[in-house]
């Protein structure tokens, strides 16, 4: 559920005389059960334009199958998943970056989330 | 019977198909297997769904032509050099679509008891002996993904790579792989995949006694996979490279001085590369 969205609803609602009480309830409840989404994304440098080489998405506790073809991807970079509302959360961790002898991983890896209300 | 024995045959690669099978990490040698072997490896897996069905190596049929097929053990000669040990297990990676994993794929992974090193002392190879087209989920691999560090207990969150490679194939193909490349069974939406997995051993020092090209140059020559991977700039190259001199039993003579040094890629170049440290 887009909150941002349904709070505008209401106001529409309220200026048309048709708001009622139990629609914001509805929403009231449906704000106290938000859910957290998850996005990994591994990218060539620690630079949030840096073109993604891959990625993985979580929603409500579950793998999203996407589409296998980089074109289609949700998101060219971290910058354009932030632009959509995602909070980074994790960004690269440059411990595992210091050595390229002994790096751990697979390049940049940034974890971002969303919290999003169920409904 | 071959088995707990060596093997030996003619090498069957060239110096380029060597570093290309170094850089990527994988080769492919797709319907090498009699279809009527195909056949018959259906057939016995029917009765035999095991994890590990390794008695099908004393099989004639399957021993002349899957594990000791010409083509596989005569790129398998090339890289583990002569007198190679054949497999003492055969694994089979049977998967039905509707009762695999919820994801119906597999997580990437790298197999078990693995090592990232230059030395190449052994080789994962799968054998497809039915048509393994997308819909039944062929193995993927990330070219490259050998020259990475990683451990398997920290690749359970990957899903989507950008240059991972489906490895859809007809029947009788079998594909060689360095042990540590990242791989997962892919996604299927049906039927049931039969996949063999065994691994040969190299018994012998390495030396450069696979098939040389004339001319080939060891200063020129192309070792970077040439995709934008997730290490540094032209650290794949140089690993590719420092690989490739330990096959030739040469190991001990690798220099990599840095900088815009062999065997950084040749860009309108003045001469021989600095740093090449020689055949």
């Amino acid at each position: 559920m887009d909150l941002k969205f349904e709070l505008l609803s209401c106001v529409d609602a309220l200026e048309e005389g048709k708001l009622v009480a139990e629609r914001l309830r509805e929403l009231a409840r449906a704000a106290g059960q938000v859910r957290q989404s998850l996005l990994y994304m591994q990218t060539w440098s620690t630079d949030i334009e840096s073109e993604v080489l891959g990625y993985n998405l979580v929603v409500n506790g579950e793998r999203v199958i996407g589409d296998e073809d980089p074109d289609a991807w949700p998101y060219r970079s971290v910058a354009a998943a932030i632009k959509d509302g995602w909070r980074i959360v994790s960004f690269p961790n440059l411990a595992l970056l210091m050595d390229e002898e002994r790096t751990i991983g697979y390049g940049c890896e940034f974890i971002l989330e969303k919290m999003e209300a169920l409904g | 019977m071959k088995h707990d024995r060596t093997f030996d045959c003619e090498p069957t690669l060239t110096d380029t198909q060597v570093i290309e099978f170094l850089r990527k990490g994988y080769l492919m040698l797709e319907g090498v297997v009699p279809g009527e072997v195909n056949r018959l490896t259906m057939d016995y897996l029917v009765d035999h769904r095991a994890l590990s069905p390794t008695e099908i190596a004393f099989k004639d049929w399957f021993l002349d032509n899957v594990i000791c097929n010409p083509q596989a053990t005569g790129a398998v000669r090339s890289l583990l050099g002569r007198e190679f040990h054949l497999p003492v297990l055969v694994s089979n990676h049977r998967r039905e679509w509707d009762t695999w994993h919820l994801t119906r794929k597999q997580e990437w992974h790298i197999d078990g008891n693995y090592r990232h090193t230059p030395r190449l002392e052994y080789l994962q190879v799968f054998y497809y002996p039915q048509d393994t087209a997308d819909e039944i989920g062929p193995t993927e691999v990330l070219p490259g993904s050998h020259l990475h560090h990683q451990q398997h207990r920290m690749m359970g969150h990957y899903e989507h790579f950008r240059h991972a490679v489906k490895l859809a194939a007809p029947a009788g193909s079998i594909f060689i792989t360095i042990y540590q490349i990242w791989h997962r069974g892919g996604y299927a939406e049906t039927g049931v995949r039969q996949n063999l997995k065994y691994v040969y051993w190299r018994t012998t020092p390495p030396m450069r006694d696979w098939v040389r090209e004339e001319g080939f140059d060891f200063a020129t020559a192309d070792y970077d996979l040439g995709l934008p991977l997730a290490g540094e700039d032209f650290r794949g190259g140089a690993k590719t490279a420092e690989m490739f001199y330990w096959l030739c039993g040469m190991h001990d003579r690798f220099v990599n001085v840095g900088g815009q040094s062999w065997p950084m890629l040749a860009s309108n170049r003045i001469g021989r590369p600095y740093g090449y440290p020689g055949p």
